[in-house]
């Protein structure tokens, strides 16, 4: 009777209540932290998963560049991880990801104009998707134009040595030859002078560059440049340096010249093993001629070229005709040699020549005479593998348009002259009165190979929706 | 002669058993027992909520953190070029190409240290939306402390001295949330180096 009328009873049940609301609180608070903590992990590994799910889309689209490029060297295989083609589109689906936290991906990449060997552009959508162990799956797009990789990338590059500007009137600039021929008006500050070689050094003195200079070396420090040199935008006065446009660690891969694949019986042979020394008219009559690229094409096996004495002693190449002349003298000798201004290589309207030797060049002054604006009209490919054992000399006097690919050889432009093209050797040298103006078209044509030109990603439910049928396999 | 006393009940009646009253040593010894207890009960719980607190701040400095560099990262990649004036100022514009058809719009991206103005401290993004289309100015991380950019060379070579050779871009950014009664949550976000992929290698007319 006693104990359950005792005040101790009361208060132990207060207790109890007391301790009941504690617990409570406490579960709560935990409760919230759980809460808390969850949203946080489960928000983290979303995020880490998106990233993933970009690496995932950049893998698709990567496998397209590469078929790409393949099909472009030919390569039978080249779509052989996709489905079968319809027309010029093609697709295909790839699942080989393995991701962390059990989540799987996939990627199912479509490609536009995918046979293209240019015009119109491949375009390449890639549409990753990520599903996670839990929660809704996670999605990247992204839309990708290629173009055609540039041979030459700017206006002078050297591959291992260093560039040298002889004489204050040396001058680069560049100009929008799709918009017209050169003018002074028309110059352009966009001119690349660079290497991508971490020893070697330009040597601007004081020439002007109406561009910019890069080079392969930690420090800028590489560039060498007298008081009078410039370099800057089409404003810019001698002795000024726009730093902006200065930069170091410039890196490029810079592959070896070969000569082109041609078989036998697409080669001309008439003066395989000779010297073209007296007048001579390419093509002869009769000539065997291949497509490519879009254009007719004769490939010529010569000796050498040696054009000296009479002024009638002129190779010609003939209107409207597209020669490639593959040049067997060794490397050490002389492959083209050029004495006077009599004597000449003369490249018709509308013609284009091409020489690949890996012996050396030498055009005198006034001596190549090419009648088209065209830098491509006229190139030299310098296929020596020896790096600056090569020499190729070209004199200009008024006028000189031409493209130089010799990534090992010693390149050097002298004269008065106007030279219009671009140069990628093993080291150049620009002396005398060169004002050399760099066609920016070169910048999106002279490789077979594609590269990206635009990547956008599509975040929008408007811009992916403009892909969902090409999409939906 | 009467005399009368007067006697008190209480004084002299035992207390009823089971309702004897607390002695001062009783009460003083259960007080401070109470108080020690409480003030034990208190502490955890001022404890709780100022961690609850804390765990709350950074949860959100996170997600905003997340965010910000999403979106920052988005337009980096897409970038055409940069254009970052002054290096000791933390304010850089991007180029980027229109999603559909041909064209380019401008992007800014900026810290906004002007202690007058209503985003101080906060890391912004003014120009198109890319989802929307329309023009704005966003806030997309709040409680910047310090922040900058960093603008590196292509591959793992050294920070670029300007925008010509700027191949990628990097912010490092602390973040720091005060309540009244809980610690400074801070928060100390490095990004990845996010590559400029539409940039060219020198710019064409």
């Amino acid at each position: 009777m006693n104990s359950s009328s005792s005040p101790s009873a009361t208060n132990r049940g207060s207790v109890l209540v007391v301790a009941l609301i504690l617990a409570l609180v406490i579960a709560l608070a935990l409760g919230s932290y759980i809460s808390l903590s969850t949203t946080a992990l489960n928000f983290s590994q979303r995020s880490f998963l998106s990233n993933q799910a970009m690496n995932v889309a950049e893998a698709g689209l990567e496998q397209a560049l590469w078929a790409v490029n393949q099909h472009a060297d030919e390569n039978p295989d080249a779509w052989s991880r996709f489905n079968a083609p319809t027309g010029t589109e093609i697709n295909g689906t790839f699942t080989h990801f393995a991701l962390s936290q059990n989540a799987t991906a996939s990627v199912k990449v479509y490609v536009k104009n995918y046979n293209s060997s240019g015009t119109p552009a491949p375009i390449v959508v890639a549409q990753s998707t990520v599903t996670p162990a839990s929660g809704s799956p996670i999605t990247k797009m992204i839309e990708v134009q290629l173009g055609k990789r540039s041979a030459d990338g700017g206006a002078i590059i050297t591959k291992e040595g260093g560039i040298v500007l002889k004489g204050s009137k040396v001058s680069i600039d560049s100009w929008n030859d799709l918009a017209g021929p050169y003018t002074p008006d028309a110059r352009q500050a966009n001119a690349l002078v660079a290497t991508p070689s971490i020893s070697a050094s330009i040597d601007i003195q004081n020439a002007k560059i109406y561009g910019y200079v890069s080079v392969g070396a930690d420090s800028s420090t590489a560039i060498d440049i007298g008081p009078n040199g410039m370099i800057g935008d089409t404003s810019a006065t001698p002795g000024l340096i726009d730093e902006e446009r200065v930069s170091s660690n410039f890196t490029m891969n810079i592959p070896n010249e070969k000569n082109p694949d041609v078989d036998a019986l697409s080669l001309n042979t008439d003066y395989q093993g000779n010297v073209i020394s007296g007048p001579v008219t390419l093509p002869l009559d009769g000539a065997t001629a291949v497509e490519k690229d879009g254009k007719t094409v004769y490939y010529y096996t010569v000796g050498a070229i040696d054009l000296g004495g009479s002024a009638s002693n002129v190779l010609t190449i003939k209107e409207g005709c597209n020669v490639v002349v593959l040049l067997t003298a060794p490397s050490g000798t002389g492959a083209v040699k050029t004495v006077g201004t009599g004597p000449r290589i003369t490249v018709d309207v509308n013609a284009s020549l091409a020489l690949y030797t890996e012996g050396d060049v030498s055009i005198s002054g006034g001596s190549l005479v090419n009648a088209n604006s065209d830098a491509t009209s006229f190139e030299v490919h310098g296929t020596n593998t020896t790096p600056g054992v090569q020499e190729i000399d070209i004199g200009g006097n008024g006028s000189l348009t031409a493209i130089v690919r010799a990534p090992n050889a010693a390149v050097t432009i002298y004269g008065t002259a106007d030279v219009y093209g671009s140069i990628i050797a093993h080291q150049a040298t620009l002396e005398g009165e060169i004002r050399f103006h760099y066609p920016e078209s070169l910048l999106s044509k002279g490789d077979k190979y594609f590269q990206v030109r635009n990547w956008v990603e599509l975040v929008s439910a408007t811009h992916r929706s403009k892909w969902t049928t090409q999409l939906s396999f | 002669m009467t005399t009368i006393t007067v006697s008190s009940s209480r004084g002299t009646c035992p207390p009823p058993s089971g309702h004897a009253g607390l002695t001062l040593v009783e009460v003083v010894i259960a007080t401070s027992l109470a108080g020690l207890v409480m003030v034990g009960i208190l502490s955890s719980f001022v404890f709780i909520g100022r961690t609850g607190i804390n765990a709350h701040h950074y949860v959100t400095m996170e997600q905003h953190a997340r965010h910000g560099l999403e979106r920052f990262g988005q337009d980096v990649r897409m970038a055409k070029a940069i254009d970052w004036p002054d290096p000791g100022v933390p304010h850089l514009t991007l180029t980027l190409p229109q999603t559909s058809g041909s064209g380019t719009y401008s992007v800014e991206y900026y810290y906004d240290d002007a202690p007058e103005s209503p985003t101080y401290r906060c890391f912004l993004r003014k120009g198109m939306d890319p989802v929307s289309g329309v023009d704005s100015t966003r806030v997309l991380i709040r409680d910047v402390e310090t922040f900058e950019f960093k603008r590196w060379k292509l591959g793992a070579t050294g920070e670029a001295d300007n925008n010509f050779g700027t191949k990628q871009l990097q912010i490092r950014l602390a973040l720091r949330r005060q309540s009244v009664t809980a610690a400074a949550t801070t928060n100390v976000v490095v990004s990845s180096r996010f590559i400029l992929r539409n940039k060219p290698s020198v710019p064409t007319s």
